[in-house]
């Protein structure tokens, strides 16, 4: 087979596979797919494309459609919300470049400051790494030990991003009915008059009731305090889209694109200083920290097991730590097998793993965990 | 013409009309970004994000192009800035076999191939710059012409071009390797 014609038949393969073409013509094409095994899996891939573009997603059920559209209209009416508060905000005191929700930035850019309104109160710049931005500043009293910060808030909401600095204990905020404990995320704790919610946009908060039940709050998740413990919420308070534009998520820099060069000092002759790129996660050296805390996460299944025997499914967690290897976020992505005891005493453990060092910066690792009883030895 | 009177309803903020756009069109958006980022656990969450930024830009659509391809528009721009967060991600799929012995169902021989193979197309998507899988997907799975892309993604028709020439020898290469097919390269034996 000649370089030309396995040239030429690979050109027409996209008319061949749509059907075009005339019968000589396909014949042929035919003929030498038939006589070249470059050229036939050359085919293949094309028909691997097909099967991928046939392969639609499952369809959304109609309760998903109306559980996406519900979501849409809060969203937007939340966006619009953020705008209106943003513009009442003393922009003095508002750090310009927190504005990232890129619709209220959208907005915002044509709204003109105001003077105060009484009521709004904006920023505490607590010290100690709070920051806290509080509509009725009033509600929250900032009550601080040597090496503890401490919000007490009574009414309403606080939207805090806290970042904990050396030798620092972490944050409380005490509310009427539980006391939540912070080590360095960005959160909004909203009291009701009968529940606290509390919301996290980054990070990884531990939620204490009055009655001593504890739970953990992960990234976009939202629970609040009920009779009987805590209930798990949609994040769908119009506090994460004020969050999202009060603090920003800084990105982690990309593992795959090239670091950006620092500018030469001089023009000079010599060759331009390469900065190393950053070494990419090992994914063996990751494998192997989780496969060192698998019983761990056994356990937490295991127990659940007693209760209902038939338990099983994948729950898939995102981690995101950082170049010591520290946790620093771990979340779960979509539903988990359902109960949330497992998923709970999931993340707990995971909270406490150590990863690789890297000089990457931030890693995000997605870990699907495929929980199902192990067939006995007996069975086999 | 319905779309455009639906679109002047949305505009005009009818009651319901809103609601009736979002179920004219959340299939084909659905479809649309599955098609884009593959199997992938935000998926919901890209339809709504589209839908938002639908209710709140919809005003700015005036009918220059079909609405079809304004919401494409829409969809791809969702699409490739999830597909750009997401390669800041790092999957582990390894682990499954770490943990308590996943007794997965028998599948038919045939359809367990395909569906390895369907995966291992994903995977070898998923290595694709976001902009050269989007141009590569656009083109060989929904099958727009190389004009249509240019203007769904606001680039020319020859840098369009370039990118899936890249993105065609990127996905061969890495199928042959991964599938052990034979090389593409040698050719003329």
């Amino acid at each position: 087979m000649s370089d030309a014609r396995c040239q030429q038949v690979r050109e027409g393969l996209h008319a061949y596979r749509a059907g075009e073409g005339t019968p000589l013509w396909r014949q042929a094409i035919e003929v030498h797919l038939d006589a070249c095994a470059a050229c036939h899996s050359e085919r293949w891939l094309q028909s691997q494309l097909e099967d991928a573009a046939k392969q639609g997603p499952p369809p959304l059920s109609d309760v998903r459609k109306r559980v996406i559209f519900e979501g849409v209209l809060e969203q937007a009416e939340a966006a619009g919300g953020v705008v209106e508060r943003v513009r009442r905000l003393r922009w003095p005191q508002l750090a310009v470049p927190a504005l990232a929700t890129a619709a209220a930035a959208a907005l915002v850019l044509w709204l003109q400051p105001v003077p105060p309104s009484p009521e709004v109160s904006g920023w505490m710049q607590a010290g100690m790494g709070v920051e806290a931005f509080a509509p009725d500043a009033a509600a929250v009293q900032y009550q601080a030990t040597a090496e503890r910060p401490v919000l007490v808030l009574d009414r309403q909401a606080v939207l805090v991003r806290f970042t904990r600095p050396e030798g620092v204990q972490p944050l409380e905020v005490r509310t009427p009915h539980a006391t939540v404990f912070v080590r360095g995320t960005v959160f909004f704790v909203d009291v009701r008059d009968d529940a606290t919610v509390v919301g996290v946009q980054h990070g990884l908060v531990e939620v204490v009731d009055r009655s001593g039940h504890r739970t953990l709050v992960a990234t976009r998740q939202q629970a609040s305090t009920s009779t009987s413990g805590f209930a798990r919420e949609q994040p769908s308070s119009p506090h994460f889209v004020m969050l999202d534009a009060l603090f920003p998520e800084e990105q982690p820099p990309a593992l795959d694109e090239p670091v950006p060069l620092p500018p030469e000092p001089a023009p000079a002759p010599r060759p331009r200083p390469q900065r190393p790129r950053a070494a990419p996660p090992d994914p063996d050296a990751i494998a192997a920290v989780v496969a060192r805390h698998t019983h761990l996460i056994r356990e937490c299944y295991e127990s659940a097991l007693k209760k209902d025997s038939s338990l099983a499914g994948t729950v898939e967690v995102e981690v995101v730590y950082g170049a010591d290897g520290s946790v620093r976020d771990v979340r779960m992505l979509g539903p988990g097998i359902g109960v949330d005891e497992v998923h709970q005493c999931m993340l707990r453990r995971i909270s406490a793993w150590r990863f690789p060092t890297s000089d990457a910066g931030h890693v995000t690792v997605r870990i699907p965990f495929v929980l199902t009883l192990a067939p006995s030895r007996n069975d086999k | 013409m319905r779309d455009q009177g639906l679109v002047e309803r949305v505009q005009a903020r009818h009651p319901g009309a809103f609601e009736e756009f979002y179920y004219a069109y959340v299939d084909r958006v659905h479809r649309h970004l599955y098609s884009i980022v593959g199997p992938d656990s935000d998926l919901d969450d890209l339809v709504q994000q589209t839908f938002v930024h639908v209710h709140l830009r919809i005003h700015t659509f005036r009918g220059e192009s079909s609405v079809t391809t304004w919401l494409h528009r829409v969809t791809v721009n969702v699409a490739l800035d999830h597909l750009r967060r997401r390669r800041r991600w790092f999957r582990l799929d390894s682990v499954r076999d770490q943990l308590p012995s996943p007794a997965e169902p028998e599948q038919p021989d045939e359809n367990a191939d395909r569906s390895h193979k369907l995966r291992v197309l994903h995977q070898v998507l998923d290595k694709l710059k976001p902009k050269k899988r989007l141009v590569f997907v656009l083109y060989e799975i929904e099958g727009h012409s190389l004009e249509e892309i240019a203007e769904l993604v606001d680039s020319s028709v020859n840098t369009v071009a370039a990118r899936l020439r890249a993105a065609r020898l990127e996905v061969r290469q890495a199928m042959e390797r991964r599938l052990k097919l034979a090389p593409l390269r040698a050719v003329g034996s």
